[in-house]
């Protein structure tokens, strides 16, 4: 159990700086995701609070204590990597034993350890085998036990799921947050999901760049993104932009593609260029007229199951929106869509920020 | 075996200038032995190990090493990072998880490297002929090149001799052949 603190942390490789001063502290027991696109640098930030990589610069504190110049092994980290590293030539009951035998345990406290783990993560049929006789949702579970069994004070995962096949990753993701809610040990997430990120975390990083673009509660994240880049990273399908201009300083008015919106804002425009965000599940697409005043050409439908996603042209845009499976769309019909101007973000064009 | 850990080190450990050192220990081997014969023959004098097996030892190890640890350096390289940490995140300190994890994982590599070394010892001539002089300490292919008297050239004994030698060299070939093939990392990352 431990509160991590990162204190203006920087990186570089070489000449390269990879993180640009991040300051962020994560509670005890707390469920904290990293998320960002490949190569914002966030393996590199779970690397160094493990203690595998040096930080050029800053102070990394657990509990108040700095711990830079630790090893992995006095910071009491466990990790779970990306391509789950068991060592192929133990058995299962070997890797998951091999941190305590490090650690010097009796034989029979290492061995009741090691069940428990094992009956935990529903291993104990398998202890006698390979890690080469395993699939790869047992060798993700192995993995984690042998993170898991001796009781580190953070646990460290990179990327763990994202070798699982889609059925098993939703199966294991759930099994990390009832594993994490049996056992409130800190858990340092890192992911380049943003879907993972929203279901599991209590609160989430959105990198880009090397540096931290948002830091909040999947709600906040989602609800309020603090720039254009964590608005068209987080969410899935990707939010719509739509340029437009500020047509009223006071009590916001814009023009956008033709009509005439008053969005939510905090602030006023400094400029006069801003971009429109909505999010696609907040259009709805409707064959009848009564249900929407912009005529829309369907130019694309994808079938999600209860409902369908549906691209549309609307004037010169591309935009993508919800319709239900009733509508019957094909792609060439004639639609009509209601602009959800109450739930529209407006950003500077210039910034990407929030207005 | 000292071979692995100078290979261990250089693979996985952060050195500076690691291509000088890999081409430092390169170039040790590029000499022909017969320019090194003769101030080896005089170190070995000096050290009062001549015609004894220890100087061979002393000289076989010496020039098989530069091979070793070029082989294992390759072969380090190829277990994945990502073990190396995990070990490390386990409590393993360098030496620990090479002897723990690096070197049961590249064991055939080890093999491999092994009887290369040990096939170059076994039929080493050069050395052994100038360092040794007495029936005691004489290697086989020295021995077998003596065989020939002064009147007659016994080619009968020298194929049989030659034939038989080769059987230990055969016998270690088969004894770990199957170690060398067994893919031993496989299972350990996906893929």
């Amino acid at each position: 159990m431990a509160r991590i603190e990162l204190q203006n942390i920087k990186k570089r490789f070489g000449e390269i700086t990879v993180i640009k001063n991040i300051n962020l502290s994560i509670e005890d027991g707390e469920f904290f995701t990293f998320v960002g696109p490949s190569g914002c640098g966030k393996s590199t930030i779970l690397n160094m609070i493990a203690g595998l990589e040096n930080v050029s610069d800053g102070n990394i504190l657990f509990d108040g204590v700095v711990v830079n110049n630790l090893s992995p092994k006095e910071r009491d980290v466990a990790m779970v990597f990306q391509s789950y590293a068991l060592y192929p030539h133990m058995t299962v009951y070997n890797n998951i034993a091999f941190p305590l035998r490090m650690r010097k345990y009796k034989r029979h406290q290492m061995d009741e350890e090691v069940r428990r783990v094992a009956s935990l993560l529903g291993l104990t049929e398998l202890l006698a085998r390979k890690p080469k006789e395993l699939s790869g949702g047992q060798r993700q579970r192995v993995a984690l036990g042998r993170a898991l069994v001796r009781k580190p004070k953070v646990f460290l995962l990179d990327e763990p799921l994202s070798n699982l096949d889609a059925r098993l990753r939703l199966e294991m993701r759930a099994e990390l947050k009832r594993l994490h809610g049996e056992l409130k040990i800190t858990t340092v997430y890192v992911t380049h999901d943003q879907a993972e990120a929203l279901s599991l975390s209590d609160r989430m990083a959105v990198l880009d760049e090397g540096k931290i673009q948002q830091c909040g509660s999947a709600h906040e994240v989602y609800s309020k993104p603090a720039n254009l880049f964590v608005a068209g990273f987080i969410g899935s399908p990707v939010m719509n932009f739509i340029p437009a201009f500020v047509r009223q300083q006071e009590g916001v008015e814009v023009e956008c593609n033709g009509i005439l919106i008053k969005p939510r804002t905090e602030r006023i425009p400094l400029n006069d260029s801003v971009v429109v965000g909505v999010r696609p599940e907040d259009i709805s697409v409707s064959k009848d007229e009564t249900k929407g005043e912009i005529k829309v050409s369907i130019s694309l439908v994808e079938p999600a199951g209860s409902f369908n996603w549906v691209v549309f042209g609307w004037n010169n845009l591309s935009l993508r929106g919800v319709a239900s499976v009733e509508e019957g769309f094909q792609t060439g019909d004639r639609g009509y869509m209601r602009f959800p101007s109450h739930r529209a973000i407006l950003f500077e064009e210039n910034t990407g920020e929030r207005l | 075996m000292i071979g692995s850990l100078c290979a261990f080190g250089l693979a996985k450990l952060r050195v500076r200038y690691k291509p000088v050192i890999l081409g430092f220990i390169l170039s040790a081997s590029m000499f022909p032995p017969i320019a090194t014969v003769s101030p080896l023959f005089m170190m070995i004098k000096a050290a009062g190990l001549r015609d004894t097996w220890f100087a061979l030892i002393i000289t076989y190890t010496t020039f098989s090493l530069p091979l070793s640890v070029w082989i294992l350096t390759n072969f380090f390289r190829e277990v994945p990072d990502e073990i190396f940490r995990a070990a490390r995140i386990d409590g393993c300190t360098s030496f620990q998880s090479y002897a723990k994890i690096i070197l049961p994982l590249s064991a055939p590599g080890i093999f491999a490297t092994a009887i290369l070394v040990f096939i170059f010892s076994w039929n080493e001539f050069l050395y052994a002929l100038t360092f040794t002089s007495t029936e005691d300490s004489r290697t086989i292919p020295v021995a077998i090149a003596l065989f020939p008297g002064i009147h007659e050239i016994p080619w009968g004994e020298i194929a049989a001799a030659s034939v038989i030698v080769t059987i230990p060299l055969l016998v270690l070939i088969f004894a770990f052949q199957k170690k060398i093939i067994e893919g031993l990392t496989a299972g350990a990352v996906k893929g």
